[in-house]
């Protein structure tokens, strides 16, 4: 295993680390708050899709259509206290 | 640590214990009688209410592991270690519920490698169910001997009659009861984890003055602790944690891989009574996760600021229940524990026996008798399987000891092939262009170039642990080589996609009859 690391050492890592060499610079130039900003679009971003499903789709294998069996409901309650907790810490 | 619990337990505590262990087996037990076929035995008969398919999920997915190793990698790195669980759980699980568990529910299929080998062909189908059985016995192993150390430490008894009680308490129910006793047996086990885990946290928070007196206390240390509030740390931070590894792999490509290619959670949801109940079972699984950090890795914390000179972290969970827990709810922890092991070891036991029943026997009984396997020939193959297969894992057990961090060692192992899946899966699924070959190689390359990632990716990431990084990489390159593959090689014939690709299965109602013909016929 020590000569196989060795051995990509050699032949790999320079030409992988030109490459990613930029994309980490790049990234470690972001501001902090980029990092949050990220984490809540994120939750957002699925918080608000859900809502581009259609209702039929949702409520599949369902016994009844009554309004708490709607999933996206259930989605967006569940996304909630994690946006919350990204947003404060 | 561990004998340190053993020596403060009571005859309360034992007593607590035993009932606990009396009471799984009973309850596992009595699911016997509803087990008359494959389907029953394998996915519980389609018979689980979305809570007790959301309860399982939970509980299955945090083992020991993360109770001890999460707990001390909180008190080592702080509450970014809540990722895993928060922005590393709850956006994949609407995904995985809106829309792939859909896609495998109307599939009909047992097993995701099952999937795969509709959508491309028998050869990634064995591929993956391999890599999959690889990846389940050894973490079955790892439990196993961590179920041993556990019970060893706490009764004073050797480490090999400890993996073999193990192996008996759990090999009993789930022989007899299957799926439906895994996940029941599940939800009882979270009760215990909850009520157990809730309790240390409330005496933790009590002890350290409450979470202000807590964060007070543990900024106060130092440099090195400034960042334990904080959940999404720097890029180049030297934690394994950066922040746009947490958010853009873990919180993208890892834990979306993992909830959709996981078969431990995804055979829960396809046990669901209902599709509906399959999709509000991930999404109830979500808003369950949140509680993980609060309170498993919150004590974590709450021993940073009690004892920061501990030299293991890991065992700042121990000395927490040691120290703080009174007669009775120390019994109820370690109650915890063994269900935290136990709710683990018996989901993977039965998505293991799964994966070789449906994916690897059931496809050589096929070619070599020319008809498919019966539902009662595969019934008592999953059984005997099951007893097989923990024997083995109980055997292999005591050699998991050389592992230096098991928690990172799972890590790596997840990491080897979750992302290539995961490509191989999104494309197979929402390109109609992605073929058989593209998938392939696609698959092994994108295996290999994680390995080799792994190897050298120290030397070129900024992480010392560049777990995140590699997983982001190896799922980008398998997705490009899938898709450079696929493009150079025939297309699949259109009637064999039907019902497999997006659209098809959620609107084309010929493409269901047909499928559910090719499930019937098969």
């Amino acid at each position: 295993m020590t000569a196989l690391t060795e051995f990509l050492s050699t032949w790999l890592v320079p030409p992988l680390k030109a490459f990613f060499g930029p994309i980490d610079a790049w990234l470690a130039s972001l501001p902090q708050a980029m990092a949050r900003v990220c984490a809540v679009g994120l939750f957002l971003l699925a918080a608000g899709w859900v809502w581009t499903i259609k209702r039929d789709f949702i409520y599949l294998g369902a016994p009844d259509r009554s309004r708490w069996r709607d999933l996206r409901i259930w989605a967006v309650l569940a996304l909630l206290p994690y946006v919350i907790i990204y947003a404060n810490f | 640590m561990l004998n340190q619990i053993a020596a403060n337990l009571t005859a309360i505590d034992i007593a607590i214990i035993a009932t606990y262990m009396v009471g799984v087996l009973v309850i596992g037990s009595l699911f016997a009688r509803y087990v008359h076929s494959a389907g029953d035995f394998f996915l519980a008969g389609k018979a689980l209410p979305f809570w007790a398919v959301g309860m399982s999920i939970v509980v299955s997915d945090i083992g020991a592991t993360d109770m001890m190793a999460g707990a001390g990698a909180t008190y080592k790195y702080g509450l970014a270690q809540a990722n895993f669980d928060w922005i590393g759980s709850m956006p994949a699980m609407i995904i995985a519920a809106f829309v792939f568990i859909p896609y495998y529910w109307r599939a009909g299929v047992f097993t995701i490698p099952e999937f795969l080998g509709r959508r491309y062909n028998t050869a990634v189908q064995t591929l993956q169910a391999l890599i999959w059985l690889g990846f389940m016995f050894s973490m079955l192993a790892i439990m196993l001997w961590m179920s041993a150390t556990f019970l060893s430490d706490v009764f004073g008894m050797n480490k090999i009659t400890a993996v073999w009680i193990t192996v008996a308490i759990v090999g009993v129910y789930t022989v007899s009861g299957g799926l439906a006793a895994v996940v029941m047996t599940d939800v009882m086990q979270m009760i215990v984890m909850f009520v157990g885990a809730g309790s240390l946290l409330a005496l933790s928070l009590w002890e350290t003055g409450g979470w202000s007196g807590m964060r007070e206390a543990i900024l106060a240390q130092g440099a090195e602790t400034q960042n334990h509030f904080t959940l999404l740390l720097p890029h180049d931070t030297t934690t394994p944690y950066p922040w746009t590894g947490i958010v853009f792999s873990l919180g993208i490509i890892m834990s979306t891989a993992y909830f959709v290619g996981n078969q431990a959670v995804v055979q829960r949801a396809l046990g669901a009574r209902s599709e509906w109940d399959a999709k509000a079972g991930m999404i109830f699984a979500g808003f369950l996760k949140l509680f993980i950090p609060v309170l498993i890795f919150l004590p974590g914390l709450a021993a940073r600021a009690m004892y920061p000179d501990l030299a293991d972290a890991d065992a700042a969970m121990p000395r927490m229940v040691v120290n703080l827990l009174p007669p009775g709810l120390a019994g109820l922890m370690v109650a915890a524990f063994f269900a935290a092991l136990m709710s683990s070891v018996d989901s993977f036991l039965n998505s293991c026996t799964t994966i070789f029943t449906s994916d690897i026997y059931a496809k050589l009984y096929e070619a070599g008798s020319g008809s498919p396997l019966s539902t009662r020939h595969a019934l008592i193959l999953g059984r005997l399987l099951t007893v097989v297969l923990i024997v083995a894992t109980g055997l292999v057990a005591p050699v998991i000891e050389r592992f230096e961090t098991i928690y990172t060692a799972i890590q790596t192992i997840l990491s080897l092939f979750q992302g290539p899946t995961f490509a191989i899966l999104l494309l197979g699924i929402l390109w109609p262009r992605a073929t058989r070959w593209g998938a392939l190689v696609g698959l092994v390359l994108g295996v290999l170039m994680t390995g080799t990632l792994n190897l050298i990716g120290d030397q070129i990431f900024p992480s010392e642990d560049p777990f995140l990084f590699v997983s982001f990489w190896s799922f980008l390159f398998a997705m490009a080589v899938t898709i450079v593959v696929s493009l150079l090689t025939p297309r699949e014939p259109p009637e064999k996609l039907r019902g497999l690709v997006f659209g098809q299965v959620l609107h084309d109602a010929d493409a269901q009859e047909l499928l559910k013909r090719g499930i019937n016929e098969s």
